[in-house]
């Protein structure tokens, strides 16, 4: 349902966001993670037509979001991050005006907008003028007009932004329940919830994919932990010489203790080959551990890219494709 | 022996009125206490009973301490008291009896237009139509807090049926005698029509019937736009190319034009009710918004100052002269306190129209939805228009006033070239205002620089008087008349309707339409 290629934008001198790829499926629910001005917003605003690409290629819905914009607007509900509403217009008011320019047909435009009316809880504060309603409510009604014309796509920034933790748990059990037949991409800070709702996760840092993957992929990406004492150098070097280890991440050390991360290829368990070349090299063993990373844990690794890897990563790394 | 407390099964518990919290706003809702609306609807009544009653005496010879000016003082602002308490008052028995009342005014209107007076027919019709006006008034008060559906339904088809009444004796009156036209047919069109926009508003065009009124009244319009429009062109064709042999006579002025404009309104009030053609709800919430603001209520009360000070003028102009040549109408708008009026008045009403929403963010929500640039900039556009254009309206009031008191006829033929060459000066002012909004999101900076445009737009004026006056064969002269909107102004309101004049006007409105579009489209560039 969405297809980018090679996209990026400018904003001036600043490359907001750089060379990304990624497709998102039918029925799919895709998180965006990242930090403020990770370059979110601006592919979210690139998806929705607001804004156009430098370069690239974006299709929603089959259809070019440069080239056919109307198109993929007809098929698209957004929720922007600041939820503008126009502060003169009651909730209903607005909502059937929004159902009006969407083209909701007016046999069922009453009935549509009654739904999403008591699907998105404002059903109470149908005639509270949108400029006094509290922060939750305004992103409940922002989220009742992405969802007026039924939409096959919601693009949603930060949906649960401002909700309190009853509101956050009913919103993200709803976005559940519509991703069934919806195809939902939700940009969020929280990993936490984007864990318990999405199948597929997409790390954008300083414009970039960091991360292109199905929390059940990275749930098997595993990690051996080790803590040995002897000279970190040759432990190292020990460690890459075992076979069917992938990569040794050195996390530092004290006190002639030496801590290494170790991934192997194809996630193979090494932990007793491991063991076994140590004790052969008579260094005691402190710690030996499978451990499985949580998207936390990738997350941390991202954002601290700078502190483990002495260079910024290979552009053309960051091109994840995952289908 | 067992426990009762564990074997016996429970009771049923009563259905709770409890929900989860989320179900229900943070903050508790309560009915509106009416205390305040019903204060001032005791107060109204009192106000009613006095000025009434002093009205009363007064028709009947008696000397009374309150004079007819401030009899109809009270009365009016009791009635308007009365609105109020009906309109907030949702107590089941004060809304019936506000229903009943209303359902009276719509009777003894309908009595009073008709009956025949002094054996004049229609000789109370103006009593008549107030009193049907102000039914309208008190139902819609009514349907505003009826709940039971058929009260509701009963008074909304009661409103339905009285509006195409009214409208089908206006219009077909209207066509079959001129005379009826004016003023009867056409207050009848007219109060039928705002009947009809009750009915259609009050259910909502997703009923069928109401959608299908709303369509109706387009149809009625272009029938009656038509019907003129043929009545108007064809006898002095015929009368041309030699088919009739008597010389028709004067249609077209008033009745035609009139018949065509309450046609074209008919059809515009059709579209706004029942079309979901971008351009048409957008401009229907540009509308909107101007009236939720109070920029268009300060516009219209210093416009109406401006007019009433231009009246004030003219009419002691009017004093000083015994004799006052023709147009009459032409002093009234050709003074320079207009000219100023319109020079604020146009950034007031057009400052925020996209700067406000490039402020707020709403541009994002609004060009993410399936409508295009140009659909937003030309809704802006027409609704600032329709604005602009309904400041002036005040200025027909004061002339129908004229008339009246004045009880000399003048004419008034000029007014319609007047209107159309407003039209057009006022949609290249309002569209220069859209495209300089259209640059910033300071409501301040756009307006401004639309001010200073209309300053420019007005020197030109000036310095047209002076290259006249020192060489009036330079070529500039005939190049400056064409930019001049005072120009423009002081020969439609001649009578003479230049297409040269108004192209200039129209094409600017193009250009900087097309300016703002572009203007918009560039933000996807930034």
């Amino acid at each position: 349902m969405i297809d980018v290629q090679n996209l990026s934008k400018y904003f001036g001198p600043v490359l907001a966001v750089n060379n990304v790829s990624f497709q998102v499926e039918k029925n799919e629910i895709v998180g965006l993670l990242g930090n403020n001005g990770a370059g979110k917003t601006t592919l979210m605003r690139i998806l929705t037509t607001y804004l156009s690409a430098s370069s690239g290629i974006a299709r929603v819905a089959g259809f070019d979001v440069m080239t056919h914009s109307l198109e993929v607007r007809r098929r698209i509900g957004y929720l922007p991050e600041s939820i503008p509403l126009y502060p003169e217009m009651r909730v209903e008011e607005y909502l059937v005006y929004r159902a009006k320019l969407k083209g909701v047909d007016r046999r069922q435009r009453a009935s549509r907008v009654g739904y999403c009316l008591e699907r998105c809880k404002v059903a109470e504060v149908r005639r509270r003028l949108n400029g006094t309603l509290s922060k939750g409510y305004r992103q409940r009604v922002g989220l009742a007009d992405a969802m007026i014309s039924d939409p096959p796509i919601l693009i949603l920034d930060e949906p649960t932004d401002g909700l309190d933790p009853g509101q956050k748990a009913e919103t993200l059990a709803m976005l559940r329940e519509l991703g069934r037949d919806h195809t939902i991409m939700l940009s969020s800070h929280l990993l936490s919830e984007v864990e318990s709702l999405v199948q597929r996760v997409i790390i954008i840092r300083r414009g970039h994919i960091a991360l292109a993957k199905k929390l059940s992929e990275l749930e098997t990406d595993d990690v051996i932990v080790i803590e040995v004492r002897g000279p970190s150098d040759q432990v190292a070097l020990t460690l890459r010489n075992t076979e069917g280890v992938a990569q040794v991440t050195p996390k530092g050390g004290e006190d002639g203790l030496a801590f290494f991360e170790v991934r192997t290829h194809q996630h193979q368990d090494l932990r007793e080959l491991i063991s076994q070349r140590l004790a052969k090299n008579g260094w005691p063993l402190r710690r030996l551990d499978l451990r499985r990373r949580s998207l936390q844990d990738r997350w941390n690794e991202i954002n601290n890219w700078d502190e483990f890897a002495a260079a910024e990563p290979n552009p053309h790394s960051s091109t994840a494709v995952t289908t | 022996m067992p426990s009762r407390a564990i074997t016996q099964t429970p009771q049923t518990r009563p259905e709770s009125s409890w929900r989860h919290p989320s179900d229900t706003g943070p903050s508790l809702m309560r009915r509106d206490d009416p205390k305040l609306a019903r204060a001032i609807g005791v107060a109204a009544a009192a106000a009613i009973i006095f000025g009434g009653m002093a009205l009363v005496l007064q028709t009947s010879g008696r000397v009374t301490p309150l004079g007819v000016g401030w009899a109809t003082f009270l009365l009016t602002l009791g009635i308007a008291g009365l609105l109020f308490h009906a309109a907030f008052d949702s107590d089941l028995q004060i809304r019936r009896v506000y229903m009943a009342f209303g359902y009276l005014c719509l009777g003894v209107g309908g009595f009073l237009a008709i009956v025949p007076y002094n054996k004049q027919p229609g000789a109370l019709f103006g009593q008549g139509f107030m009193c049907l006006f102000l039914g309208l008034l008190f139902l819609l008060a009514f349907l505003r807090n009826e709940e039971d559906a058929w009260f509701r339904n009963l008074a909304e088809n009661i409103l339905g049926g009285a509006g195409a009444l009214m409208a089908v004796i206006g219009l077909v009156g209207g066509n079959i005698k001129g005379e009826f036209l004016t003023p009867y047919g056409l207050l009848l069109a007219l109060l039928g029509l705002i009947y009809l926009i009750a009915f259609v508003g009050s259910r909502g065009v997703s009923d069928n019937l109401a959608y299908r009124t709303g369509l109706g009244i387009g149809g009625v319009g272009i029938l009656v736009w038509a019907v003129a429009l043929l009545r108007s062109a064809l006898p002095p064709l015929f009368y041309r190319w030699h088919w009739t042999s008597t010389q028709p006579g004067d249609y077209f002025v008033p009745y035609g034009l009139l018949l065509m404009a309450v046609g074209l309104l008919y059809v515009a009030v059709s579209l706004l009710e029942c079309s979901d053609w971008p351009w048409i709800v957008l401009t229907r919430r540009e509308l909107g918004s101007l009236f939720y603001s109070p920029v268009a209520y300060i516009v219209l009360f210093a416009f109406a100052i401006v007019h009433w000070l231009a009246y004030f003028l003219v009419v002691l102009n009017l004093l000083d002269n015994v004799s006052v040549p023709e147009p009459i109408v032409g002093r009234f708008f050709l003074q320079w306190l207009v000219v100023i009026g319109t020079i604020v008045a146009v950034p007031v009403l057009t400052m925020r129209l996209l700067s406000e929403e490039k402020r707020t963010g709403t541009l994002e929500v609004l060009l993410t939805a399936p409508v295009d640039e140009t659909a937003v900039v030309v809704s802006k556009f027409l609704a600032a228009c329709i604005m602009y254009m309904a400041m002036w309206l005040p200025f027909g009031l004061l002339l129908i006033y004229l008339r009246l008191a004045g009880g000399s006829e003048f004419d008034y033929r000029p007014l319609f070239s007047f209107t159309i060459g407003l039209a057009a000066t006022s949609a290249a002012f309002v569209s220069m205002g859209v495209f300089f909004s259209s640059l910033t999101r300071s409501q301040i900076a756009s307006g401004v620089l639309t001010c200073a445009g209309m300053i420019v737009l007005t020197i030109i004026f000036l310095v047209n008087s002076v290259v006249s006056s020192s060489s009036p064969s330079s070529a500039w002269v005939t190049v400056l008349k064409h930019v001049s909107y005072i120009d423009v102004w002081i020969d439609t309101l001649d009578g003479r309707l230049l297409p040269r004049q108004l192209l200039f006007f129209l094409s600017m409105t193009v250009i900087w339409l097309f300016g703002s579009i572009k203007v918009l489209e560039a933000r996807k560039w930034a």
